[in-house]
């Protein structure tokens, strides 16, 4: 950790934010399914939320520490923010509102088509899911793919 | 966007027998960001562009250049 250069803190922060989202977008999920279920599976489903929520917090906490750290004791660097991380993190920002808006409008659409009027907690849970849901599968997917065109180079280990 | 910037960042951390990490540590960014520009992954922001630049000691154009195709549609406007 001592190690670690504020851009390596930063970036280890907001890989802990995604993971913590990408709980959240289970957790979401499970209301959204709740919705349409009843007995023993909303009860199971309130217990896994719980441990989901506590495993969030466990995650997302000491990323949130850590920069609070990073900005109150730094404030000349608290711009420094200038990573492939944090510009991927904007990206998947952009793409998550563009899909929840697009979501939103098709649901409004089927809404309409089926005749039946779904009560607003199905829209916001909908809404809490799909945006989560798109703005961290955005995010994994493109550290994924671009883990593929990385290549260390160490040429400090060899000879002149 | 990033297929028009072309570097040689790679070519001048051979020259400084550099990894990338130590790189990345020399000018506060993280190895995943050098590996990224490195690759055209990564467009870098002013900042990180003369730092770089700074680092190696030598002029920004020299480590980042904007590849032929552009250069030429920039000259004949």
């Amino acid at each position: 950790m001592t190690s670690k250069n504020t851009a390596e803190v930063i970036e280890t922060s907001l890989k802990r934010t995604a993971l913590g989202l990408s709980l959240l977008t289970l957790s979401f999920g499970m209301s959204l399914l709740a919705y349409f279920s009843d007995g023993e599976v909303v009860d199971n489903i309130k217990i896994a939320q719980k441990v989901i929520s506590f495993f969030v917090i466990v995650i997302v906490l000491p990323a949130f520490y850590n920069m609070m750290k990073i900005r109150m004791g730094n404030k000349a660097q608290c711009n420094d923010i200038d990573n492939y991380i944090a510009e991927t993190f904007r990206y998947a920002g952009v793409f998550a509102f563009s899909i929840t808006f697009v979501a939103l409008i098709a649901l409004e659409i089927i809404n309409r088509n089926i005749g039946q009027e779904l009560p607003t907690i199905v829209y916001l849970q909908s809404a809490k899911f799909i945006t989560i849901g798109s703005f961290t599968s955005y995010f994994y997917l493109k550290l994924h793919r671009d883990k593929f065109d990385e290549a260390e180079d160490d040429f400090s280990d060899e000879d002149a | 966007m990033s297929k028009e910037l072309e570097n040689r960042i790679r070519v001048f951390r051979a020259e400084h027998r550099l990894s990338q990490s130590e790189l990345a540590e020399k000018i506060g960014v993280t190895r995943k960001t050098i590996s990224t520009i490195e690759v055209g992954r990564f467009v870098p922001s002013t900042i990180i562009a003369l730092k770089i630049a700074r680092f190696f000691k030598a002029p920004v154009e020299e480590i980042f250049s904007l590849n032929d195709d552009n250069t030429n549609d920039r000259e004949d406007n």
